[in-house]
């Protein structure tokens, strides 16, 4: 037996310890509803959570759950079984993850708190596109049907045309008849409209902490950051969405004005662009002894965290839903990823960047050079890039992760020197 | 000012002492299992040979895989800044370093102050380094420092295409047992590390003049095809293994890990 | 020469049918995919240019991608930044992967010398709703190819040119036909050449040939056909090695799934008053990639060629990091297998180290 290397992350703020008990709440309500007998929903993807909660749908999300698998170093046992099963080590780590949960055999008691089958599936091929059959998989395996929502990709920039978004919320106008047909009784329209006026006020929320979190020393880093990145993500039209962002501004907003920050004396504010090691976010902690701290991270922003909401109309829920889905940063090829990173970099003083790999993923690498180039032409900070990846623990090298960390940093002081 | 660096890599280590950044004396010995003892032992040569005694080195650097090891109180700089300082110290205005070590490679570009622009480690797979070489060696019955001289006496391209030690081990094998000839089959396995080498040198747009260092980089078989495939103008000085530690001298000598 | 040599000839040197058209004036539009309408190029007086790539090692495209992006497109993108497509007037990609979305992007942002063009093709096959908004995309590309060409395209002209796509994709299927024979006329590396000479030059030079080589080659039987019988499917190949080790360790291919071969004529576009429409209804009813939705469509043409060419054995290959495929192959080798015996491999795009292979396809060749 080998020593363990992990650390889980060090968090030090209140609202997102409230943050992680909602996550298990929801995961308990999802528990609740199957024992019920209500529908359960598997998803993925950007497709937009509001028609979920205004239908009141329990929904469990492929990218979401495996990061609490991944958080119990469970993954690697879970993406074992998918390879068993089939799948090849080129199939995203996630999706390997969520599919070994769904066909293991035998289920560990973490995961059983929280894991049930699915009654229906709907997919999407928003942000990866042939991820979406991963979930054809599951379908055969649990004989359930299954909804294809096809996004176009964003060639045009900010301005979607029309044909696009009537193609786009056309298939949401497809989901809600799907789930409607599917036990989830008629839509509520007046709650939709609700939903994606709760929506905006959330990202006008998230706006509003990102301007606190600029401040130096920052008062929230990214350890912090991604789970209070989970109401953004996952709780978009939800009173409580709401209610725990304004906590949390509160709370940031506070600690602005006392000066406090993750740490007092920061030397280097940093940004993460990949995936973070979920079975190891104590390595996120590990640059605090150069006095530098991991401010930002890209993934943070799925869903919306970089969209300006003003456009939202509640009273065109969903074109307002399918123009929020297709101009988000990670839906491919437009220019609106590198420029929100290029952006992001001068707003948040950010003084290197770190671009880590995962292998199996066919959405992020592939921004690596275009993001480095971008942000160097224009501010002139490095990124540095190495493999990393965040889900698959048997992937990770703790020592040569440390090397390529302790080498870009060294790197860096030394030109703050110069 | 005197001051020493010490590098302790997982098969050599490394010991530079300089006064006033000059070279006073250095050793090179192996790690052994045990890296406080070979870091002791090669110090009191390295002493022994500028003739001074410990107490006279006023600030000590130490670097590389086993740097924790290090038994006297120092301060610690990665390999990478170490390399970056030795290699613009006695080649300065070179576009970047290749260093080529037993269980790492890295690749590092830098602009005419020497100052850092980008670099890549390799991956925790060891093919492009020394102990894939050492374990070709091993199946081909051949010594390790005459493996570049024999292959540069090959008469034609043979492909190795396994990238993985493992695999390569066995394809090698196949091939003896198919009668290649050695010496295309050791230009072989030069080629398939020489090509892993410049993948990495490519993720960061190494190009130029550059240094090679690091134990391998003795290596004429290897430096000859690298040399073919970069298309850069690639330099070995004297004493290629001992720059990462001359670098963590000069470090020392700059105020870092003064006593 | 005859004229199976004469056609395979081509692949020895494929620019060279390009600069015959150039020198005649004309336009040359690269394109990648086959959801790349190459009738519209066509119909603008344009040669649509399949970019294929090469065996040789990728250097300079290995600092712009990651080396888990896939490797056809890292080696189109080498061959790009190389200079090597700079004859081309314009590169076409459609929507089809992960990594060609990010070939358009590099392309964009890294290579000045050849404009490139995404088309944003729907992954959704038989909807109304996908067909309306493909039509749209394909008014765009339709307008930019006449923009580049400086030509207008009419309805006429467009129906001219569906014709003449149908004409070679009916005669490459009459061709591919004949392999349902017990000893059939041409071997798989052969067709698979066939396919990619034929995809390759202008199809007026291509229906005149294909015509020839049916004539020539309807009384010719292989050698060897004793062994079993093959279809080879997966990912994007183009050249024949693996077809080729295949055939050496003794197994017949006599089918394939392939985009560079029996993808690319396997369907005719149907009739219809607007050409337009047709071209939509053609790329949405049809699955030539794994990329589209419902997969039963690909998985019905895998069993309906299965039926048709007696086939005994199936090769399923997966190209590193080809997405699409990856994902779907789990799934259908599990139910291929139910009925036809299945190798899955794994191999590089540039077919490179398939020696270690070889004891696998020969011991599921003798098993067959």
């Amino acid at each position: 037996m080998t020593t363990k290397v992990t650390t889980p992350g060090e968090k030090s703020l209140e609202t997102t310890a409230e943050i992680s008990k909602a996550i298990k709440a929801y995961y308990g309500g999802v528990k609740v509803a199957k024992e019920e007998g209500k529908p359960i929903i598997w998803s993925y993807g950007l497709t937009p959570r509001e028609i979920f909660h205004a239908m009141d749908a329990h929904v469990i999300y492929l990218e979401h759950l495996p990061l609490m698998v991944g958080a119990k170093q469970l993954s690697g046992h879970y993406i074992q079984v998918a390879e068993e099963e089939g799948f090849s080590r080129d199939v995203c780590a996630f999706h390997r993850c969520f599919l070994g949960c769904a066909v293991a055999s035998e289920r560990d008691p973490y995961l059983d708190q929280f894991f049930v089958d699915p009654d229906f599936i709907i997919a999407t091929n928003l942000p990866c596109m042939s991820e979406s059959k991963s979930f054809l998989y599951a379908a055969d395996h649990h004989n359930v049907p299954y909804y294809f929502i096809d996004a176009p990709i964003n060639t045009w920039g900010k301005d979607i045309p029309d044909y696009a978004i009537e193609y786009y919320a056309g298939q949401l106008k497809g989901t809600l008849d799907f789930m409607s047909e599917h036990g989830l009784g008629t839509v509520d329209w007046d709650k939709l409209k609700e939903a994606v006026s709760l929506s905006k006020k959330l990202i006008l929320l998230w706006n509003e902490i990102d301007k606190c979190r600029q401040a130096v020393p920052t008062p929230m880093g990214t350890v912090d950051g991604l789970t209070a990145a989970y109401p953004l993500i996952q709780l978009p039209g939800t009173q409580l969405g709401v209610t725990l962002f304004e906590r949390l501004l509160k709370e940031l907003k506070g600690k602005v004005e006392r000066g406090e920050g993750v740490l007092d004396d920061e030397k280097l504010r940093l940004l993460w662009f990949g995936v973070p090691p979920f079975y190891n976010m104590g390595l996120l902690n590990y640059v605090e002894k150069y006095g530098a701290v991991v401010v930002k991270s890209m993934i943070e922003y799925i869903a919306g965290g970089a969209y300006d909401p003003s456009i939202m109309d509640p009273d065109k829920p969903l074109e307002s839903l399918a123009y929020k889905a297709l101009v988000d940063i990670v839906n491919p090829i437009s220019e609106n990823m590198v420029n929100f990173i290029r952006e992001t970099v001068k707003d948040f003083h950010i003084d290197g960047v770190i671009g880590v790999v995962k292998r199996s993923c066919g959405l992020l690498p592939g921004y690596m050079r275009p993001v480095k180039d971008a942000v160097y032409e224009d501010s002139g900070v490095p990124t540095t890039i190495f493999d990393l990846d965040g889900l698959d623990i048997r992937e990770y090298d703790d020592a040569t992760s440390k090397a390529n960390l302790d080498s870009f940093i060294e790197a860096l002081l030394a030109s703050k020197r110069r | 000012m005197i001051t020493a660096g010490i590098d302790v890599g997982s098969l050599a280590t490394k010991v530079v002492l300089l006064n006033e950044n000059q070279l006073m004396s250095h050793e090179v010995s192996g790690t052994g299992v045990d890296a406080t003892e070979a870091v002791k032992k090669a110090m009191d040569t390295a002493l022994e040979k500028a003739g001074i005694s410990f107490k006279d080195i006023e600030s000590l650097v130490s670097t590389g895989a086993g740097k924790k090891k290090v038994p006297f109180e120092s301060a610690q700089a990665t390999e990478i800044i170490c390399d970056t300082k030795g290699v613009s110290h006695i080649c300065p205005g070179v576009n970047g370093v290749i260093d080529i070590g037993a269980e790492n490679c890295r690749v590092i570009k830098c602009d005419q102050e020497g100052n850092i622009i980008d670099f890549a480690l390799n991956d925790k797979c060891a093919s492009g380094t020394g102990i894939f070489l050492d374990a070709m060696a091993k199946a081909l019955r051949v010594k390790p420092e005459e493996m570049g001289e024999l292959s540069l006496q090959a008469t034609q391209d043979i492909e190795v295409t396994s990238m993985c030690s493992v695999f390569a081990e066995s394809e090698v094998v196949s091939m003896i047992h198919r009668r290649v000839p050695k010496n295309d089959i050791l230009r072989g396995i030069h080629r398939s590390i020489a090509s892993r080498i410049c993948g990495q040198a490519n993720r960061i747009l190494l190009e130029g003049q550059l240094v090679v260092m690091g134990g391998i980089a003795q290596n004429l078989g290897l430096i000859t095809i690298l040399k073919e495939l970069m298309g850069s103008e690639l330099i070995v000085p004297d004493e290629p293994e001992i720059l990462g530690a001359l670098g963590a001298a000069l470090l020392a000598g700059e105020g870092e890990g003064e006593k | 020469m005859t004229t199976l040599e004469r056609m395979i000839g081509i692949l020895d040197a494929p620019e060279q049918v390009v600069m015959d058209w150039k020198a005649k004036g004309k336009k040359v539009i690269g394109y990648r995919c086959l959801y790349v309408p190459e009738e519209i190029i066509h119909a603008a007086a344009m040669l649509p240019y399949a970019t294929l790539g090469t065996p040789e090692p990728i250097t300079k495209a290995d600092s712009y991608f990651q080396p888990c992006a896939c490797e056809f497109v890292r080696n189109i993108f080498d061959l790009g930044l190389d200079g090597k497509f700079d004859f081309l007037d314009g590169l076409v990609l459609s929507n089809t992967c992960d990594a060609v979305r990010h070939l358009k992007n590099m392309w964009t942002t890294y290579i000045d010398s050849v404009p490139c063009y995404m088309l944003n093709n729907p992954q959704k096959m038989y909807d109304e709703p996908a067909f309306k908004f493909y039509r749209h995309e394909l008014e765009g590309f339709k307008k930019t190819m006449e923009d580049l060409s400086g030509n207008k395209i009419s309805d006429a002209s467009l129906r001219e040119s569906i014709d003449l796509y149908d004409e070679t994709r009916r005669l490459l299927k009459e061709l591919n036909g004949l392999r349902r024979r017990d000893v059939p006329p041409i071997s798989g590396a052969e067709a698979l050449m066939i396919s990619m000479a034929a995809i390759l030059m202008p199809k007026e030079e291509t229906n005149a040939l294909l015509l020839q080589l049916i004539d020539e080659v309807k009384t010719r039987e292989i050698k060897d056909a004793d062994g079993p019988r093959i279809m080879v499917t997966g990912s994007i190949i183009d050249n024949p090695t693996l077809i080729e080790l295949v055939e050496d360790m003794g197994g017949v291919v006599v089918a394939d799934d392939l985009c560079t071969s029996m993808k690319y004529f396997w369907y005719q576009t149907k009739p219809n008053e607007d050409p337009m429409d047709a071209i939509v209804r053609f790329n949405l009813e049809r699955s030539v990639c794994a990329c589209m939705h419902p997969s039963e469509e690909r998985y019905d043409f895998l069993q309906e060629v299965i039926g048709e060419f007696a086939v005994d054995g199936i090769i399923y290959f997966n190209v590193k990091y080809c997405h699409p495929f990856v994902y779907e192959s789990a799934t259908f080798r599990k139910k291929l297998e139910e009925e036809t015996p299945v190798l899955a491999l794994e191999v590089d795009h540039s077919l490179s180290g398939l020696g270690q292979l070889k004891t696998r396809v020969q011991a599921f060749i003798e098993m067959l």
